[in-house]
């Protein structure tokens, strides 16, 4: 017993002790979902992830690479990998890059660090760090500055330049804080979000960045002459991040200064996304975080994965979470945290694009996908599918509307069937109560457009009072209209004894000569009705 | 049409509209759940207007219709902005989250749907918001349960029935929902009996024809035709007899603390007070206000109607 206890031990000691730190893959993009050039439904998905250290050697990335969603492990068919190193050129097949540089401009930038250099010196000294491998024809570069006025404006007339010279001339030509500045830093990153999006859906392979850097918090007043509608408070900050998270970029915010307790450090961590915030005290750490992060933006690599959804519509309202696994040729292990594709709840996502050629290339090498069930269906299959749907679910909704009722409630077709019949077969209205169908109404002037019942006539005989309706030999006539009877007020002829109305009714007795046994009749110079 | 009856048809229309809906919406891949919501909210706006209509023996007035698509596309884009918000991350599990969102928009419609009896008592509107929600709930049901199907049992084609199932059960728990609670909770009803005028005994005696009343509500009865009145999305006349011997605006019925009243309406009214054309209640002549007792034979022109309280208060 005491034996096992200590292998047991070892075997703890050892793979506790065995098992090197996995480090960190960052999400820079999100899950884009994609259609193979054969129109079929099968869904295939392309993410983009950073190593922070650079990318390791892999000599089969495809075999070093792993994602892992739920208990499913795939591999991916087709890998990208971008930049080694910021000295080794891209591969010409590497996408564009766009990074957007935003800088706070607010007369807090004015302030002297330390060193004796004010902030906005160092912050643009420091943004130079970010140009160090700049890939003309790869990397697309913005700088543009905000206080609180003019904030989006400005920020959307931001000109990406692809060489070093224009990128260095933008921040050369920032212009100097205004004292009077304030800091629209939440209607900021919400407009450069927007502006890099726009970039991002003329082309989805593109990788994004938005860098904000900021020596404050947000602080703005519209009263005294801040632009109005600028986002403020909580509810600025949640729609800020919010956006921020949908929008897949790589948020990096850094607050820069040496004050403590200017920056709302907690807000710039929520904007930012995860690792990306940073705080800069000087001039040299804030040099180092650029270069950190343009290392960021170009150690990025592609895969693109097929998985054991075999439908788009499959993967309606699902809540699908995939992890990225690298395991690098010297041991070590990369993995990322799970990284949502957003679903619509009740509908399958859209595609968002092709595979490129490459990837369909890398797709046919594989060979045939390893799908369980029955083979991906093409357009026709999915349009014959829905149709059948819709016809049975509409023959059931029929049934239900024509059949069932029929046997619930039988009385209500078999009393309109009768009515019908009689209707067709007989001239005088069936099954009503005696007094009332043959009550006479020689005084009630007849209303535009509703046809009175006609009174009966002496030619016609009166009707048999034990009679019913139905059985009597009464027939009636259309009579042609009659003139409205002059308006006139007279007092009302006094009511006649009564008999009660519901033996009436049931029994359709009516003593001859008694034409109006309620009394009901009106005056004869009764005004018109309306 | 017995008010069994019309929960059972209209259930079927708010079916029939998902149906529809679903037919629309599946060919569409942008912005879906908003562009499904907007649709079932005008498709249900609209056919309960032309169903219910039909069946109070009414004609289909097309500014009615026109109106109730309106006010369902309204409650439909909103409900859909609001599922947009609740997915983008307000509620981290997606199951709820989308049981909410379907809630909510079953909610929303509801509402609009009961804003046309808002002119009666606005605590039908409420009725209606309740039904509304029951419908979404259910619906959300629906398509939440698909996801707890294990992936392996799936097939493609029952992601498309689980969503035309989803969005039918949406629309059978709106229509029912919205006509069942004014249903559950009326306290009284008008029940037709028969008639002298061909027109009512026809429109009316096969399916013996129903009128929930409600305490607090105000109930116009007349021969007031919908083409004749002006007002945007509701009914004028609320109890509607096609007798040539009764009024445009006969007779109104109210209820106040658990009692329902009938009184003439001015309209009808004789020089003398007495009414032009016959209102009687229990034989006798509508004068003056006079309360409705359970079975009591109401005339109104040359139709019989009968009024009877909920069981619990007759007793």
């Amino acid at each position: 017993m005491k034996r096992l206890s200590l292998v047991a031990l070892l075997c703890f000691v050892s793979s506790a002790f065995g098992q090197t730190a996995a480090g960190r893959l960052q999400k820079a993009d999100q899950v884009h979902m994609l259609q193979s050039k054969d129109s079929s439904n099968k869904p295939f998905f392309r993410m983009r992830l950073t190593v922070p250290e650079g990318i390791p050697k892999l000599k089969t990335p495809a075999n070093s690479i792993e994602i892992l969603e739920g208990d499913h492990t795939y591999r991916p068919f087709y890998v990208q990998l971008g930049q080694e190193t910021l000295a080794a050129p891209a591969a010409a097949s590497t996408s564009r890059r766009f990074a957007l540089i935003v800088m706070d401009i607010s007369g807090s930038m004015l302030e002297q660090l330390a060193s004796g250099q004010t902030k906005f010196e160092a912050a643009k000294a420091a943004a130079k760090q970010f140009l160090n491998g700049f890939q003309p024809g790869i990397d697309n570069i913005a700088v543009v500055p905000f206080e609180s006025h003019q904030v989006a404006s400005k920020i959307r007339r931001a000109v990406f330049a692809s060489d070093v010279q224009s990128v260095t001339a933008q921040i050369e030509g920032l212009p100097a804080p205004d004292r009077k500045g304030n800091t629209g830093l939440y209607t900021a990153i919400e407009s450069a979000l927007e502006v890099l999006n726009e970039k991002k859906k003329e082309d989805i392979s593109r990788s994004a960045m938005l860098l904000v850097l900021t020596d404050g918090k947000n602080d703005v007043h519209p009263n005294k002459g801040d632009d109005p509608g600028l986002l403020e408070g909580d509810q600025g900050l949640a729609k800020v991040v919010n956006s921020a998270r949908s929008s897949g970029f790589t948020v990096v915010t850094i607050g820069f200064g040496d004050t403590p307790g200017s920056i709302d450090a907690a807000a710039l961590r929520r904007i930012a996304s995860p690792d990306h915030y940073w705080s800069a005290g000087n001039l040299q750490s804030l040099e180092q975080i650029f270069r950190r992060e343009k290392e960021a933006l170009i150690n990025q690599f592609d895969v693109t994965f097929a998985t054991g959804w075999r439908d788009t519509r499959s993967l309606m309202g699902r809540d699908i979470r995939f992890r990225v696994r690298m395991h690098t040729d010297d041991g070590r292990l990369f993995e990322s945290d799970p990284i949502a594709f957003a679903t619509p709840e009740t509908s399958e996502p859209p595609f968002e694009g092709l595979l490129s050629a490459n990837e369909e290339e890398a797709l046919i090498r594989q060979g045939p996908l390893k799908t369980e069930g029955p083979p991906v269906e093409s357009f026709e299959d999915v349009l014959l599918s829905r149709l059948m749907i819709m016809a049975v679910l509409g023959l059931v909704l029929a049934a239900l509307w024509f059949g069932v009722p029929r046997m619930i409630w039988p009385e209500r077709y078999l009393k309109a069937m009768a009515a019908h019949y009689a209707r067709v077969n007989m001239p005088v209205r069936p099954q009503l109560p005696g007094p009332l169908a043959n009550m006479p109404r020689p005084n009630i002037p007849a209303r535009p457009g509703m046809p009175r019942p006609p009174a009966p006539s002496a030619a016609r005989g009166k009707p048999d009072p034990t009679a019913t309706i139905a059985e009597s030999k009464v027939t009636l006539r259309p009579q042609p209209p009659r003139a409205a009877a002059p308006p006139s007020i007279a007092p009302k002829a006094a009511p006649k004894p009564r008999r009660p109305v519901d033996e009436t009714i049931v029994t359709g007795a009516q003593p001859p000569g008694d034409t109006d046994p309620w009394g009901l009749d009106p005056p004869p110079d009764a005004p018109r009705k309306r | 049409m017995s008010l069994k009856q019309t929960i059972y048809f209209m259930a079927l229309v708010g079916g029939f509209a998902g149906l529809l809906c679903w037919s629309v919406v599946v060919w569409i891949s942008w912005m879906p759940d908003l562009i499904s919501a907007t649709v079932l909210g005008m498709l249900i706006g609209g056919l309960t207007v032309v169903f219910s209509d039909r069946w109070s023996g009414e004609q289909i007035v097309p500014r009615w219709v026109l109106s109730g698509i309106a006010i369902g596309f309204v409650a439909g884009i909103l409900s859909g902005l609001v599922q947009l918000w609740i997915g983008s991350g307000v509620i981290e599990q997606k199951r709820l989250a989308v049981i909410m969102s379907w809630t909510v928009t079953g909610t929303l419609i509801g509402f609009g749907t009961g804003l046309r009896w808002a002119g009666i008592n606005k605590l039908r509107v409420l009725h209606a918001l309740g039904g509304g929600m029951f419908g979404g709930l259910l619906g959300g049901l629906v398509f939440a349960s698909w996801t707890l199907m294990p992936a392996s049992s799936q097939t493609p084609w029952m992601a498309d029935l689980v969503r035309a199932m989803g969005l039918m059960m949406t629309g059978i728990g709106i229509t029912c929902g919205v006509t069942l609670a004014p249903v559950l909770l009326r306290d009284g009803v008008l029940r037709f009996i028969s008639s002298g005028d061909g027109r009512a005994q026809n429109k009316y005696g096969p399916n013996s024809m129903e009128w929930a009343l409600h305490d607090g509500d105000s109930y116009l009865a007349g021969s007031l035709g919908a083409d004749a009145t002006v007002t945007l999305y509701g009914h004028e006349v609320q109890i509607y007899i096609p007798d040539a011997m009764v009024n445009a605006r006969h007779a109104i019925i109210r209820g106040r603390k658990g009692h329902f009243f009938i009184e003439q309406h001015s309209e009808n009214r004789g020089p003398q007070g007495q009414p032009l054309y016959p209102l009687q209640l229990r034989g006798e002549d509508v004068i003056m206000p006079q309360q409705l007792r359970h079975g009591d034979d109401l005339v109104m022109g040359q139709t019989l109607l009968r009024f009877e309280m909920r069981k619990t208060q007759a007793s």
